[in-house]
């Protein structure tokens, strides 16, 4: 897995979300796919994961958390 | 499948609904058996909803997570389909793990209940059981009594699943896998995800139920979802194998033929040595082993095609149908689709076929861009099976789960497994951190394998790379090996190992060379019915440390591997 790009601690890193509220770490020198937005970033990877731990609490898509809400 | 849709409830969008539908269509067909107990749908119904009224009398409710560590019993089966009832996952815990892992099972999923029984805690702590748990212990042996032919705690309507917007309330179960690094970690799976497998699996498959499948694998290792939802939501059995069983081919040969088996899920190595013993058992007693089985599924670990000519030899061709699945935990136990031939079986690698409807596999570089047919790329897949992430490890979640360049808004998943792409098939090509690196070459340990594997006196190989004793990169390979015929003591003497070394040179690159050579009688699994390369390389330090004469080193190689094989339930290295 060293080879991955997601696992380089040498490049930065954006966090992006999607209308689920999912969230990807994604590496800034690709371009962004559609349907995902740059949350946060760019940054290192290392802060990508702090952040993540310490504000995505609910894994759930956001459809599904809907749903169950209704 | 019209009876489904025709059926009264609608609540074919979970798996104990799916099951409901069958106690409702079938109630006094048999649901599970083990040993000499058995339970209709109907009773096991019953069963269930009895427990699953009891969980939520102490406070269950949809969205918790209810941790089970039974060993292997019917009532598993019920315990499993109580907690489902409540609304609430299953955490399996398989009783056969060291407390460690127990441990780090229960800190991480804090369960709010815990189902099991007091001898299986007091094996796991022989002291005391962690202060966490003692409040939610749910001991099944001091539960309220049901009986099961009792018509009035039969439930005529199907449990429901409430809506209660608890985290969580759409998991059925949360499912702890090793990584290649780092401690084990959760894969949550909701039901819909299970579902989208069993609706893309079952029209292939033409599994219906009049089948009866094994539960042969550890309720904590995915590979059993599989086994118990394809089977108790078709209306087929499901025969739950006893441990001893699942150690001891010929005993599983046997179940084979007394159960009427005709759906099994084997690992490669559980099925290489399944097949040895139906070899056996045809030298012995003359005839042919009668089995019922229709298909035979492949998955855990990749396939070696030519092993497979070993059982075409005693069956024919499509009768039963050998079909490879490949997946992955964080996918929902099978990813792709081929069934095997003999046309395909003159190729070492492993052919994993396509992928199953509702999913997409995409073999990227590491710039994420499709690689060309014939170019080796990492599987990343999308689709309806992806789960939902990893409990409590948003970081992780996100860097495996990750963005997806094809799908608009939509997730893959990257596996870490590399595949590549021949005439529309798609061909495994080992792990992306597992790839072998000897003296700077690259190493693909198949192929040796297959080349020691021709030799007439060998039946399996298994290459491992050798420890270095000052701990830096391995310089070279140990070959393990099984023979054909002679006992495995005579095959380790020096004029066998010669010939075999010579047999290797005549067919592979120098660098390809295994430096030892190891025969044994069997191989160690792990719990998961994989291979044990931590116990292979412990059989192969004892043999190293040992002291002098040859005969003393077999012997004491012989003692440490069948005490290794004892054990291999308590090891886990997935």
């Amino acid at each position: 897995m060293s080879d991955s790009i997601f696992d380089d601690e040498s490049i930065l890193f954006l966090i992006l979300i999607n209308d689920q509220k999912q969230y990807s770490i994604w590496p800034n020198i690709l371009p962004i796919p559609d349907g995902w937005l740059a949350d946060n970033g760019p940054m290192s990877r290392k802060k990508c994961m702090d952040w993540l731990e310490a504000n995505w609490t609910d894994l759930r898509p956001i459809q599904s958390q809907e749903e169950k809400a209704v | 499948m019209d009876q489904l849709i025709t059926s009264p409830n609608q609540s074919g969008d979970t798996l104990h609904g799916r099951f409901e539908q069958q106690v409702q269509i079938r109630p006094d067909k048999i649901a599970v058996s083990y040993q000499d107990q058995q339970l209709t749908y109907k009773q096991l119904d019953v069963l269930a909803k009895a427990h699953s009224e009891e969980l939520i009398s102490r406070g269950i409710q949809p969205g918790d997570m209810v941790a089970v560590m039974l060993s292997r019993s019917v009532d598993l089966i019920v315990h499993i389909i109580a907690v489902l009832k409540t609304g609430a996952c299953y955490v399996p815990i398989d009783p056969n793990y060291p407390a460690d892992r127990v441990e780090w099972v229960i800190e991480t999923s804090n369960p709010v209940c815990f189902i099991s029984r007091r001898e299986l805690c007091q094996n796991v702590w022989p002291e005391q059981r962690p202060s966490q748990l003692k409040e939610r212990c749910y001991f099944i042996e001091s539960a309220p009594q049901v009986n099961v032919n009792n018509p009035q705690a039969s439930t005529d309507t199907p449990s429901k699943q409430k809506t209660e917007n608890n985290p969580y309330s759409d998991l059925a179960y949360v499912i702890f896998t090793s990584g290649s690094t780092g401690k084990p970690k959760g894969v949550m799976v909701g039901h819909s995800q299970v579902i989208s497998l069993l609706d893309a699996v079952t029209p292939m498959l033409a599994n219906d139920h009049n089948d009866v499948w094994t539960l042969f694998h550890s309720f904590a290792f995915d590979f059993s979802v599989w086994e118990i939802w394809g089977a108790l939501t078709t209306g087929a059995r499901l025969c739950i194998v006893a441990q001893e069983s699942t150690w001891s081919a010929d005993a599983f040969l046997a179940l084979l033929k007394q159960e009427q088996v005709t759906i099994l899920n084997q690992t490669p190595s559980a099925f290489y040595a399944l097949t040895a013993a139906v070899n056996d058992a045809h030298t012995k007693t003359g005839a042919r082993q009668t089995l019922s089985l229709r298909s035979v599924i492949f998955g855990g670990e990749a396939l070696n095609l030519n092993k497979l000519n070993a059982w075409w030899k005693h069956y024919p061709e499509g009768a039963p149908r050998l079909i490879n699945m490949y997946g992955i935990t964080e996918t929902t136990v099978h990813v792709t689709w081929l069934e095997l031939s003999k046309t395909l079986s003159n190729n070492d690698s492993s052919p994993i076929g396509h992928a199953l409807t509702g999913l997409q596999v995409h073999l990227l570089n590491e710039k994420l861009e499709r690689v060309n047919e014939g170019e080796v790329g990492e599987i990343f897949v999308s689709g309806k099976q992806l789960a939902i992430g990893y409990l409590k490890q948003a970081g992780l979640s996100a860097s495996r789960f990750v963005a997806s360049p094809f799908h608009k808004g939509q997730r893959l998943y990257r596996s870490g497994d590399l595949a590549m792409w021949q005439d529309g098939q798609l061909f495994y090509q080992g792990r992306a951190d597992r790839q072998l690196k000897i003296r700077g070459f690259r190493i693909e340990p198949g192929e040796i394998e297959s080349a020691m594997e021709s030799h007439p006196a060998v039946q399996n190989c298994a290459v491992i790379p050798k420890p270095e004793k000052d701990g830096s990169s391995p310089k070279s390979l140990i070959a393990f090996l099984i023979a054909t015929k002679a006992p495995d003591t005579e095959m380790n003497s020096k004029d066998t190992l010669s010939a075999l070394r010579n047999h290797a040179i005549s067919l592979l690159p120098a660098h390809y060379i295994p430096t030892e050579y190891v025969f044994l009688s069997s191989y160690p699994l792990t719990v998961n019915g994989k291979l044990d390369q931590a116990a292979l390389l412990e059989v192969w330090q004892q043999k190293s440390n040992a002291p002098t004469a040859h005969e003393n080193r077999m012997a004491l190689l012989q003692s440490k591997l069948a005490k290794l094989q004892q054990n291999n339930a308590q090891k886990e290295t997935e």
